[in-house]
């Protein structure tokens, strides 16, 4: 014990030596860093604020809208957050420079032989420098920062009911973000450093891993989710494992990437971020000590992260090629010579870029053989169906719900582009009511069925559809970005799992006739509890209807034409006429009265409408702020809802009149006589 | 004490140091002479504790000096191409040595100072080579080292500072008993400064001895004799032998007193015994180990 305590005290106190000096030399860099932080924060504030106090001065429309301290704290939120942008882009820039300032020493025969024959061990010499790198990209930044607060109090800004809350929500989070975000990147070029043996591979290698190793995981998750029926497509933003994995290997690129994806998240992802430099300063310290000093000036001391990183570089060029290939001629064929002339072009290009010329190539195939093996691997995994992922299908006495979302055009489920996203929202109305100034999500709806004939039928068209997946697709040689994936099925099941997948409603509704999945769809369909469950026209209420608006059927106008060559020609000028109405309290309750009741009667027997196209279209402009009075909506939103505040639909819901809706078509019927 | 136990250090393939054994007592100066590429400077650096050995060790007072502090607070090795900070001056290199090396005496420093001819102030990057190398002695030598190991530290300095670098080093060796280990091509200037000589050849070390007693135990005579024997007469254990007209002038091992002896037998119209310089030391025992000289030394 007395050991251990007397070589941390020797390993502090070298290691202390080694801090002070670096940051003695490191001076310039630091005062540069001040300088650029002190024009980001206080300087831009001091502008920015002052602009904005001349601006209500001069504005009596804004001085009777907002106070002084309201006006000057929109004008420096409006600058804040991309103040912090600025001051991490600075950050990482000087990354750069201090990597060469503190750790090129690694990387000169000459200085090796100074530094590694001091009596300093390797770790404190690590750690000494790392810390006054630390410094030097921190400290300014928090002076700053400081700095700018207490101008915000002098200026006025801190005054506005809106600024602690702004403090505390974005402002904290974004410092936290930019800091930690600025060790893992040190502690990157650290990593590197020690395992390569210039700098020119040092950079190389950090700028490669942070372009290539997204972008490879991108390509793989994209390729992944337009290859494998059912594979769920989440992107970047979205704090799933693609967020997560980014930053783990690229956090220089998810330093840049995530304060405009994730600004909710930051806290998190912030932690996430220390987590990931802290693995990278330790394992840097571990590899440190068994790093031979005589690799200086000559390739890598750890050749591993070079052979990751070629592998990476290739991958994803392959990728990208592959795509390339397939966007100007369109098939298999095309496909597979871009990932090999991709892969190859990549391989040879790493390898000369590593080896400083093609000397090494007819040898470094060796590598792109392992290379061709892994990625071929992976690729028939894919193109397989990713052992059965494809064709999993729960069984019924094992699903306890299942969340169902199918684009339909029968009823309005909330269904926006791609994406359920239909919600309940809590409004911030302007003084004036009549806008509002912000949203907050409440409550989101939820398709979620219970009932086992629901799960049954659900489960029924999941296989139909994966049925007409392999008929059509498989084996999965390439991605079909043509089928977007529109459908998802999220089965909970008893024994607490959950099982997603999504697929595509092109692969059913494409080819001619009734198909399997289409049949099995409207058997879900005529499911009252799939009509009538998690959508949201039930919970509708008259107050959160604005407008109505009808658009009656195409009329179609022949018009003249030129005449090409020997036949003529004639161009459809299609027009529509579209009534906008507005509606009485009665007429409003009694036009959700007669939804809800075509809903509950509605029976279908076949997927699309027939009659689509030849009915009017009805839009109801459902997005009216409203305090709540329905004990359905009540219920909703729970112990999430503040009593007395108002609350929005997210959506509006569109349907066409006719056979599906006689109890509607009835009332608009009547409503519209009135209207004319 | 040093000492140094089947040494072996490799780079990738090529083995820079094949199972070296030697020891260099304390007080003492050892030169350690070959060729390029023989390894000297390699063993200079592994035992500074710059390279980790790949067989063998380095014991410095019984300890390891690779990652160890203690050790290497007790060393200073000045490589051939000593380095220095960026735009720095000797004044902020003293600086850093002053804060990492416990041992630094700041008297000496300014004391060195005032023997070598240099500016303080000057940026070192600027100064000629020779400077340079005066700079990087004016450090070392100011943190007192108990070992200090120098590779090719006669490169670029003048025939002044040479004599003055001597001075200063059989100083400290006689007033703090500090051990000296000098990798040089120079054998002249080991001859004037080291006590032990030891001559590396492709990685391994041909021999290792005491300068004196290498020096004592071969001799360099020349006599005119009339009418001239033949060498293999003369009953001496030759290593060499010319003979020009009644001129012999031979290389032999034994004392002088021997050798002299046995030439007074032919009764020489003149005889005269002639000191060796290191070179032809080595030259003659290289020669008599059997190995191709002018492959060992350049």
């Amino acid at each position: 014990m007395t050991s251990t305590t007397s070589s941390f005290k020797t390993g502090f106190a070298e290691g202390k030596a080694i801090f002070f000096w670096s940051l003695r030399r490191g001076r310039g860099i630091l005062v540069l860093n001040a300088t650029l932080q002190f024009l980001l924060f206080p300087f831009l504030t001091f502008l920015v604020v002052q602009g904005g106090r001349r601006e209500y001065q001069e504005n009596s429309y804004q001085q009777e809208r907002y106070t002084l301290e309201e006006y000057l704290y929109n004008s420096f939120c409006s600058k804040s957050q991309a103040v912090f942008y600025g001051s991490l882009l600075v950050g990482i820039a000087l990354c750069f420079i201090l990597c060469a300032f503190l750790f090129g020493y690694l990387h000169q025969k000459r200085s090796v032989d100074l530094m590694h024959a001091l009596p300093v061990g390797r770790v404190p010499m690590a750690l000494g420098k790392f810390c006054a790198g630390l410094v030097i990209l921190w400290l300014p930044i928090l002076i700053c920062f400081l700095l700018d607060l207490l101008l915000t109090v002098v200026m006025g800004v801190a005054g506005a009911p809106s600024f602690v809350p702004f403090l505390i929500g974005k402002m904290l989070p974004s410092l936290g973000w930019n800091m930690a975000t600025l060790f893992t990147c040190l502690a990157v070029f650290l990593f590197f450093a020690v395992c390569c043996g210039t700098l020119l591979d040092t950079m190389i290698s950090v700028i490669a891993v942070n372009v290539f190793y997204p972008m490879l995981l991108m390509f793989v998750w994209t390729n992944v989710a337009e290859q494998i029926p059912g594979f769920s497509t989440d992107y970047l933003g979205t704090g799933g494992p693609l967020d997560i994995l980014i930053q783990i290997g690229s956090p220089l690129f998810a330093g840049f990437i995530t304060p405009w994806m994730m600004t909710s998240r930051l806290l998190g992802n912030s932690l996430l971020m220390l987590a990931v430099g802290i693995v990278l300063v330790i394992a840097s310290c571990l590899l440190y000590r068994y790093r031979k000093s005589e690799c200086a000036e000559s390739g890598f001391a750890f050749p591993l992260p070079k052979y990751i990183i070629c592998f990476v570089a290739t991958a994803a060029s392959a990728l990208l090629a592959g795509q390339v290939f397939q966007y100007i001629n369109d098939t298999v064929v095309s496909y597979l010579a871009g990932l090999v002339i991709g892969s190859l072009l990549a391989h040879s290009i790493a390898e000369a870029i590593y080896s400083r010329g093609f000397r090494g190539l007819p040898k470094s195939f060796k590598a792109y053989g392992v290379f061709a093996v892994v990625f071929l691997i992976g690729y028939a995994s894919v193109a397989t169906g990713l052992y059965g992922y494809d064709t999993r299908v729960p069984r019924a006495d094992q699903v306890e719900s299942v969340e169902v979302y199918i684009p339909t055009q029968y009823l309005s489920q909330g269904y926006s582009g791609d994406v359920f996203s239909f919600n309940v929202q809590k409004v911030e109305m302007d003084p004036d009511g009549m806008g509002y100034t912000s949203t907050k999500s409440l409550v989101d709806l939820k398709h979620i069925l219970r009932d086992t004939e629901s799960i049954e039928k659900t489960i029924a068209f999941h296989q139909a559809v994966i049925d007409q997946y392999r008929q059509d697709l498989y084996p999965y040689l390439r991605p079909q970005s043509r089928y977007y994936k529109d459908i998802t099925l999220i089965y909970h099941m008893k024994d607490g799992s959950e099982m997603k997948r999504v697929f595509s409603s092109r692969i059913y509704e494409e080819p001619d006739g009734d198909t399997e999945a289409e049949l099995r769809l409207v058997d879900l369909f005529n499911v009252h509890e799939y009509r009538t469950c998690g959508n949201y026209l039930y919970y509708l209420e008259p107050d959160s209807i604005a407008d109505i608006y009808v658009e009656f059927p195409h009329t179609e106008t022949a018009v003249s034409a030129p005449v090409i060559g020997e036949s003529g020609a004639t161009a459809q000028e299609i027009e529509s006429q579209t009534v906008e109405l507005t509606l009485s309290h009665e007429q409003k309750e009694e036009l959700l009265a007669a939804i809800r009741q075509d809903i509950d009667e509605m029976h279908v027997t076949q997927v699309e409408p027939l009659y689509y196209l030849d009915e009017p279209k009805v839009s109801i402009d459902c997005m009216e702020p409203f305090i709540p009075q329905g004990e359905a909506l009540k219920e909703l939103l729970g112990d999430n809802y503040t009593p007395g505040s108002r609350v929005i639909f997210s959506e509006t819901m569109y349907f066409s009149l006719g056979g599906n809706y006689p109890h509607t078509t009835a009332v608009m019927e009547s409503i519209l006589e009135e209207y004319r | 004490m040093i000492e140094i136990r089947s040494l072996t250090k490799k780079f990738g393939n090529f083995t820079a140091l094949d199972s070296i054994s030697f020891s260099v007592g304390d007080g003492s100066i050892f030169g350690l002479v070959g060729s390029n590429g023989a390894g000297k400077s390699t063993l200079l650096r592994t035992i500074a504790g710059v390279f980790r050995p790949d067989g063998g060790e380095v014991l410095i007072d019984g300890l390891k000096p690779f990652e160890n502090s203690a050790v290497k607070g007790r060393c200073m090795f000045i490589s051939d191409y000593p380095y220095f900070f960026r735009q720095s001056t000797l004044s902020d290199m003293a600086d850093f040595y002053r804060r990492i090396y416990p041992s630094w005496n700041e008297n000496r420093f300014e004391q060195l100072c005032g023997i070598f001819p240099i500016e303080r102030k000057k940026k070192i990057i600027e100064m000629s080579k020779g400077m340079q190398r005066q700079a990087a002695l004016i450090c070392a030598l100011s943190t007192e080292p108990e070992y200090l190991m120098m590779d090719e530290i006669f490169d670029g300095l003048d025939p002044v500072i040479r004599q003055l670098l001597k001075r200063i080093v059989s100083g400290e060796v006689s007033d703090r008993n500090m051990t000296v280990l000098i990798a040089s091509h120079n054998l002249r200037e080991l001859e004037d400064l080291c006590d032990h000589v030891g001559l590396l050849h492709r990685g391994g070390i041909l021999f290792e001895r005491e300068l004196d007693a290498l020096k004592l135990g071969i001799q360099k005579v020349q006599a005119v004799l009339r009418p001239m024997p033949r060498p293999e007469e003369l009953g001496l254990d030759l290593v060499t032998c010319q003979i020009r007209g009644s001129l012999i002038e031979l290389v032999a091992r034994g004392t002088q007193e021997e050798i002299l002896a046995r030439l007074d037998r032919f009764h020489p119209t003149f005889v005269e015994a002639l000191p060796l310089t290191l070179e032809e030391v080595f030259i003659n025992e290289m020669e008599a180990a059997g190995y191709d000289i002018d492959n060992i030394l350049v």
